[in-house]
């Protein structure tokens, strides 16, 4: 089902998330399940960047902070580095969780206004207990200079910074640690255009530098295919289809990833042809009944009987390219 | 950006750390700082706080008597009206009362006790108030509930009631010796008792805006322990609100102090704030005596009315919406 031929650094199997919703006033019992992530299995190789990709609500958030165990998982295994993390005591996953990081959207919330850069990029070595005194200071600054900041920087707070700017502030706070794997969730999507390139250039850099693994969370088609060696496209707490980057945007095999790219919005040449961008037309199924057939069958042009009993499984087509479509 | 990434070409190595702005030099370009030279009333009630408690600090250097070493009242010295009137008399500025006790120095000395009682109640619900706030916004769940619901009832009785009882309580059940002694500290309990529900709340408010915030994620990813997330990381962050609160619950609190001992449950006369000076001169309000309840009551005022300007200014300041 999954590439085992290369070394795997995270092996997700069969990763539920659900949540309760609507749990109404005094417990009243009409108490229903959101299922965010709803079977997901999938590998993270060493060294790659593994993109995921899907509209919101589609549950790619929710599988990044899973992984993470920032939220936790109601049914599934996640493997790091060959080890079960739901099994790990608070003392191994507290040592695990240092292996791993994520930086954040929204480069305004994911730093502590109150406290000066130095502190936060510093934090995590003293909580860690790396360096504290001068030796963190001087930890501090190089970590600083590593993703494109100004030592002076320390002393100040994150208010005098601009997003990109902050950015590389929440970089440096997740490598403070020395992570092997980064959860990039939509790290780049709040930015501007221009930032966004300097921000996706130094990620790269640093994955060469420091052989980083990365999850790149996004909804920008186009911004994944320039990040990632390979792309997962969820649906409805679903991946739906699972392959090589290239393949993913020049041979998609998913009805739901067919349709993906061709909303993606093409700049026209002056006097070139007026290029179409095609919406994706139908309802999206509820995320709160168990799926009893294809996720994607209420908006698929293709759909036909089998699709409304048949829940299709995630198969390779081709050696490495995975799609979840009867007709595919 | 451009002067944060550049980077210097003299020979001479750039320091590694700039100089941080001295404290002091920072509060003073601060944004408050500029609001508070910006409001009059502001600046008066400030100087008028600060003109009553240094005042009272400094007391026992400035009144011509000490109000409570018996041995300094003389009875011919009793009933002396301000130094204005015909039959004043120096350095009775503000008159006597009827043991020959000057009536300036027994309001300085009783501020001093009025302002201490009310700065350490307040102090007290604070340390309270914020802890348990910390703790119910931060975790939520059933903790929240039973600390949330704890102070419902608290709120739920009248505030004077509840320090009326505790104050009537501990005196009953406390031997003669020690009532006197324990005087201050029991009014600072039975003042601090029902009023730190209101910062539990306000902080547990923004605790729970906070802690869903992504620094706080992040915090936590770091595996920063959950006492250090809430002190370094929340708390600072919900302190604009309390700011406000705690100032103008001073004021408050210097009233309540002031009520109890009206109504003696509060400060003994051998050693009163001026509560019970209020109390003792209300005797002799219809006697002609007026000096001796008038300017204790005036004092009284001018304290609540000096901090509660301040918390007025101070939350007109805080507040961004009307910046």
């Amino acid at each position: 089902m999954t590439t085992q031929t290369q070394d795997s650094l995270i092996e997700v199997r069969d990763l539920e998330v659900h949540f309760n919703v609507g749990s109404g006033t005094l417990g009243s019992g009409n108490a229903r399940r959101l299922r965010a992530v709803d079977g997901v299995t999938f590998d993270i190789l060493r060294g790659e960047t593994l993109g995921l990709v899907g509209e919101s609500g589609c549950g790619k958030s929710t599988v990044g902070r899973a992984l993470l165990r920032l939220t936790d998982p109601t049914a599934g295994r996640v493997l790091f580095d060959g080890q079960d993390m739901g099994r790990l005591g608070r003392t191994a996953l507290r040592k695990m969780r240092r292996h791993m990081q994520m930086v954040y959207q929204d480069p305004y919330a994911s730093l502590n206004p109150r406290m000066t850069i130095g502190d936060i990029v510093g934090e995590p070595l003293t909580v860690h207990g790396i360096a504290k005194g001068a030796e963190r200071e001087r930890r501090v600054a190089d970590l600083l200079e590593l993703v494109g900041l100004d030592a002076s920087a320390m002393t100040r707070y994150p208010h005098e910074f601009s997003g990109g700017q902050r950015q590389r502030v929440g970089i440096a706070r997740a490598l403070a640690v020395e992570p092997d794997f980064f959860v990039l969730d939509e790290s780049i999507s709040a930015l501007d255009v221009s930032i966004q390139a300097q921000i996706i250039n130094l990620l790269k850099r640093l994955q060469r530098e420091r052989e980083l693994t990365y999850l790149f969370i996004s909804h920008d088609m186009a911004v994944v295919r320039h990040m990632s060696d390979r792309v997962a496209v969820m649906y409805l707490g679903a991946i739906v289809e699972l392959a090589d980057s290239r393949r993913i945007y020049e041979a998609p095999r998913h009805p739901y990833t067919k349709a993906l790219l061709k909303a993606v919005p093409v700049p026209r040449v002056e006097g070139g042809k007026k290029a179409t961008i095609e919406g994706i037309k139908g309802e999206l199924s509820s995320p709160l009944e168990k799926a009893t057939g294809c996720r994607f069958r209420s908006r698929c042009p293709l759909a036909e009987a089998r699709c409304h009993t048949e829940v299709p499984l995630l198969r390779a087509v081709e050696k490495g390219h995975l799609t979840a479509c009867h007709l595919a | 950006m451009a002067d944060l990434t550049m980077t210097t070409e003299d020979s001479t190595p750039a320091p590694l750390l700039p100089v941080r702005k001295s404290r002091l030099a920072a509060m003073r370009e601060s944004d408050l700082a500029f609001s508070f030279r910006s409001h009059p009333s502001a600046i008066f009630a400030a100087c008028l706080l600060a003109l009553v408690a240094l005042t009272a600090l400094f007391a026992p250097w400035i009144t011509p008597q000490d109000p409570y070493d018996l041995a300094a009242l003389e009875l011919w010295n009793a009933e002396i009206p301000p130094i204005w009137n015909v039959d004043g008399q120096w350095p009775y500025l503000l008159g006597t009362d009827t043991q020959g006790r000057d009536i300036l120095s027994a309001i300085l000395y009783g501020s001093r006790i009025s302002l201490i009682i009310g700065f350490a109640s307040v102090m007290v619900a604070l340390a309270v108030g914020l802890s348990l706030g910390l703790v119910a916004g931060y975790f939520g769940g059933w903790i929240d509930n039973v600390i949330m619901r704890l102070g419902d009832v608290l709120l739920s009785m009248p505030f004077i009631l509840i320090a009326i009882l505790i104050t009537a309580v501990a005196t009953a059940s406390l031997p003669t010796g020690l009532k006197d002694v324990l005087a201050a500290p029991i009014l600072i309990f039975a003042i601090a008792v029902p009023s730190w529900v209101q910062y539990a709340r306000t902080v547990r408010a923004s605790a729970m805006v906070e802690r869903k915030k992504e620094y706080v994620q992040a915090a936590r990813l770091i595996r920063v322990r959950s006492w250090r997330i809430m002190l370094h990381h929340i708390l600072p962050n919900c302190l604009t609100p309390i700011l406000v609160a705690a100032t103008l619950n001073f004021g408050l609190a210097i009233l309540s102090e002031a009520t109890l001992s009206f109504l003696g449950v509060g400060m003994p006369p051998d050693q009163p704030s001026l509560g019970t000076l209020i109390r003792i001169g209300n005797q002799y309000l219809f006697s002609g005596l007026w000096w001796i309840v008038v300017f204790p009551a005036v004092q009284l005022c001018l304290i609540v009315l000096s901090v509660n300007m301040i918390g007025d200014w101070l939350r007109d300041a805080l507040n961004p919406k009307l910046r």
